[in-house]
């Protein structure tokens, strides 16, 4: 496999820097409370900023990494968990540019494949 | 008296007249390579499994027959590696993994059984990446057998995932060898290694007893010295098959070599690929532009293209991601991928699972979409040319994450689209690391990649050089 092409299609290969151990919304959840506490001797800050909605697209993300949990948590540590978390937003971008793709109603699927040829 | 390196690093072409000839033994070459195996090959990890009984056994049956007269064609007698991905009667088909090192199976997949009935004679299992990197992997190491290091330097990756296959051949282990290509698998090792490598057309060579990854993906074909030795084994290997559904009609299969019609160089339309490895070291694009400006020579037009944009990665991904989760699937649900050497193959599988539906349903929309404008861009062109790969071998112990990111056109939609492509050296780096030129051309014109490529080594002797000694 070319090098593009493994980062493409690898799952793991984008690397997002500084790791989470959990879920993206959690990690977001817990960012928020430290800085409340850290801060909380300004009236200001006494109450927590509630946590930014999730785009579709990180709660996508989000959800695959549940589901997959779900499924096969004895298996997943905190660290895989983390992992699967910076994969899965991978994946969404795939995802995302994928249906960003404009088609037709009548672009059918390759699914035959063929190799088309043209008369020249 | 042993053989010395003129024969070990001769072409195909070049052993096949001498074999024939009977100036050359096989059970002499065999051992020949046998031996170099033993000492080169481990040295840079190329293979797997040595089948030294049945090279032996098949070269004493293949000097029997050329020594009785009777003459099966070019690759009588001449010994070659084949992917441990290809099952081998009763020989470890490990697929590169660990979870898979006791893993025997009864037949032997369709290339190999044809190359048997062409009178070549298998040397060994060549390694090869964990799962094709069906399942991601970051780190060269990821391999049952460890990296296979580059002949040219030792201390460099041969890329992957037919590491082995391209070792094998770059360092006079074998005059040809068997890969395999689902996204640059056959182009990158043939490129980071120096030797040519040639992608067949989807469907043209049978899958049957390879592992399956991507089932509309997959592709097999034949690494060598030379663009002329690929096609002549790249013969032998087509065909249409019945045990494979990918596999074409016969009239589309077969692969006639030399061609009724072989194009000349002032005939050929060659167009330069812009945006492909843009922004990686200019050492690479230098080279293979003077290698396009030895072509244009000898009459070729060449002529600056850019791709058609479009979803192509992201649809190869997605094929690529929901296949290798189905076809996988047995090893993902049993927990055997956390047995892999990489960190990222031990976890890629529960993702691919996951992969809707609908969206591998768009992705194949977006296939036929990319499939016609490639065919349209073709009427224009015989080949697509560009950088095999961006940049020259990486280190071994390179989190291969880090390097850089650069486009890659031609290999997304040159897989996603089924097309033929051949890779050749076209240069060296300042560090003396091989430089690669890719020829993509229509589907089933596979003959037009190899016959650019032969009258581009014509031209040079980069097919030529030997790496230094281990």
């Amino acid at each position: 496999m070319s090098r593009l092409s493994r980062r493409e299609f690898a799952g793991g290969a984008a690397a997002l820097i500084g790791a989470t151990l959990l879920p993206a919304r959690v990690v977001a959840d817990e960012k928020t409370t430290p800085r409340a506490q850290a801060s909380s001797a300004t009236p200001a800050a006494a109450t927590p900023t509630p946590p930014k909605p999730l785009t579709a697209g990180q709660a996508e993300a989000e959800a695959r990494v549940q589901m997959i949990v779900a499924r096969y948590g004895a298996r997943i540590s905190a660290a895989d968990r983390s992992e699967l978390v910076r994969m899965s937003n991978d994946v969404q971008g795939q995802l995302d540019r994928l249906r960003a793709f404009p088609l037709d109603w009548d672009d059918q699927p390759a699914h035959t494949f063929r190799a088309p040829r043209r008369r020249r | 008296m042993p053989l010395g390196d003129d024969i070990l690093f001769a072409s195909v072409r070049d052993l096949s007249e001498k074999l024939r000839k009977r100036e050359l033994s096989p059970v002499e070459l065999t051992d020949a390579y046998l031996e170099r195996a033993d000492s080169t090959g481990a040295a840079i990890n190329a293979y797997a499994t040595v089948t030294r009984d049945l090279a032996r056994a098949q070269a004493k049956k293949a000097e029997q027959e050329i020594s009785a007269g009777f003459w099966r064609g070019p690759l009588h007698g001449m010994p070659y590696a084949a992917k441990d991905l290809l099952a081998v009667r009763w020989y470890p088909t490990t697929w590169g993994a660990a979870p898979l090192r006791a893993q025997k199976l009864a037949y032997d997949a369709t290339v190999i059984q044809k190359l048997t009935d062409a009178g070549a004679v298998l040397l060994g299992k060549s390694a090869m990446v964990e799962l094709a990197g069906g399942l991601g992997y970051r780190f060269p190491s990821a391999s049952a057998t460890g990296a296979a290091k580059n002949p040219w330097n030792p201390s460099r990756w041969t890329c992957g995932s037919s590491s082995g296959s391209a070792a094998i051949v770059s360092a006079g282990l074998a005059p040809f060898a068997i890969g395999s290509e689902t996204w640059g698998s056959i182009l990158c090792p043939s490129s980071h290694c120096g030797v040519s490598g040639l992608r067949p057309t989807y469907g043209r060579v049978s899958r049957h007893g390879a592992m399956a990854l991507s089932y509309t993906l997959d592709k097999i074909g034949p690494l060598a010295r030379t663009a002329e030795d690929c096609a002549l084994v790249l013969q032998v290997l087509a065909g249409h098959d019945p045990a494979d559904e990918g596999s074409l009609p016969q009239g589309e299969a077969q692969f006639v070599w030399p061609p009724h019609e072989k194009p000349s160089p002032s005939r050929l339309r060659i167009g330069w690929v812009t945006q492909q490895g843009k922004g990686g070291p200019p050492a690479v694009e230098a080279a293979c532009r003077a290698a396009l400006e030895l072509l244009r020579k000898q009459g070729a037009s060449v002529e600056p293209v850019a791709i058609p944009d479009g979803a192509w990665v992201p649809a190869t991904t997605v094929i690529l991601y929901a296949e290798a989760g189905s076809a996988l699937r047995p090893l993902i649900r049993s927990g055997q991928v956390g047995e892999l050497v990489d960190p990222a193959a031990k976890l890629g599988g529960y993702l691919y699972e996951t992969i809707p539906a609908a969206d591998f349903e768009t992705a194949q929309r977006v296939r036929l979409v990319a499939q016609k404008k490639m065919d349209v861009l073709f009427q224009r062109f015989d080949v697509l040319a560009g950088p095999s790969v961006g940049e020259p071998a990486w280190a071994l112990d390179q989190n291969l994450d880090t390097v850089a990111d650069l486009p890659d056109p031609l290999g997304a939609l040159g897989n996603l689209c089924g097309l033929p492509a051949i890779s050749v050296p076209c240069g060296f780096t300042a560090d003396k690391l091989p430089i690669g030129i890719q020829f993509v051309g229509r589907a089933l014109d596979d003959a037009a990649c190899v016959t650019t490529a032969m009258h581009l080594q014509a031209a040079t002797d980069w097919h030529k050089r030997r790496p230094p000694a281990l």
